[in-house]
């Protein structure tokens, strides 16, 4: 294998890398690359960025948490829960 | 008539202690397998209704945000017995990785590769992931927000793992496309001419990939 179809195969491998959804045999392979090379390393932090932005901005995203909160605690005092 | 346990106010705060605060996060759960508004607000409802009356069966210290999950799908299809729109798509890894080399390309030609680090680009995140298609949105808001792994995910939506993780890579290179493209029009980086050429027509970026 050459080492652009390795630079391939981590590229195509760094998000579940990332998700913590790569099995150890290839955990281990990408972290020896990403060691050792410095194309990928610096694809990986790009990526690693994108998903930690991803994750804190999405947070936020579209529930409005407040009104639907009083409307479960209602229809859970119907059933006899006690608010604290 | 339906009679209390001596526990009952000990057990009430505990639910409002620990099922409670995790609200938002069925909500968004339930947002991702019912597609009407109404629809996923009485799916969160029924699901707390439902963890309340069997709270007894709650392991405690066991993960709380999971045990709802479970219920809010599980109530989810049993009401609706319906098959959720699956997109088909297919599986090109190598296309996968030329678009990912692509990007990553183009995010360092206009001087933005450090955009997600640098730059607040919540609101416009947001207002990305909003504008994607539903069923990418979905394992977006499951896997990069809620932070369930690739399976649970899947189950959750009751399609394969395989779906799960094509969908996500789909939706994130849409996600990176549409920031990399906010961050250059917003005049970060240094090209801003060539904010919508798109990835594919630019040189490779492993140049020897």
């Amino acid at each position: 294998m050459t080492k652009s179809d390795d630079c391939a195969a981590i590229v195509r491998q760094l998000w579940p890398f990332l998700d913590g959804a790569l099995p150890d045999a290839w955990e281990a392979r990408v972290v020896t690359h990403l060691e050792g090379c410095v194309n990928c390393r610096s694809h990986f932090d790009f990526e690693r960025e994108f998903i930690t932005a991803v994750r804190s901005a999405g947070a936020q995203i579209g529930v409005d948490a407040d009104e639907l909160r009083q409307r479960v605690v209602d229809a859970l005092t119907a059933q006899g829960f006690t608010p604290a | 008539m339906e009679t209390r346990a001596p526990e009952q106010p000990e057990r009430d705060a505990e639910f409002a202690r620990v099922a409670l605060p995790l609200l938002p996060s069925i909500a968004r759960v339930a947002g991702s397998l019912a597609r009407d508004p109404s629809d996923a607000q009485d799916l969160v409802q029924d699901t707390f209704l439902k963890a309340y009356r069997h709270w007894n069966t709650f392991v405690p210290g066991s993960d709380c945000r999971r045990w709802l999950a479970a219920i809010c799908r599980n109530t989810y299809f049993a009401q609706q017995a319906r098959k959720r729109w699956v997109t088909a798509v297919g599986d090109d890894l190598e296309l996968e990785t030329f678009a990912a080399i692509q990007l990553h390309k183009l995010a360092r030609d206009q001087g933005v590769e450090e955009m997600f680090a640098r730059l607040d680009l919540a609101p416009a995140i947001r207002r990305a992931i909003e504008a994607l298609p539903e069923a990418f949105r979905d394992v977006v808001l499951l896997v990069d927000v809620e932070e369930f792994r690739y399976e649970e995910a899947a189950e959750l939506l009751g399609i394969p793992v395989g779906t799960v993780r094509s969908r996500l890579y789909r939706a994130r290179r849409q996600l990176q496309q549409a920031l990399l493209e906010y961050a250059v029009d917003a005049g970060f980086g240094r090209a801003a001419s060539a904010t919508r050429t798109s990835p594919r027509a630019t040189g490779a970026h492993h140049d020897k990939v």
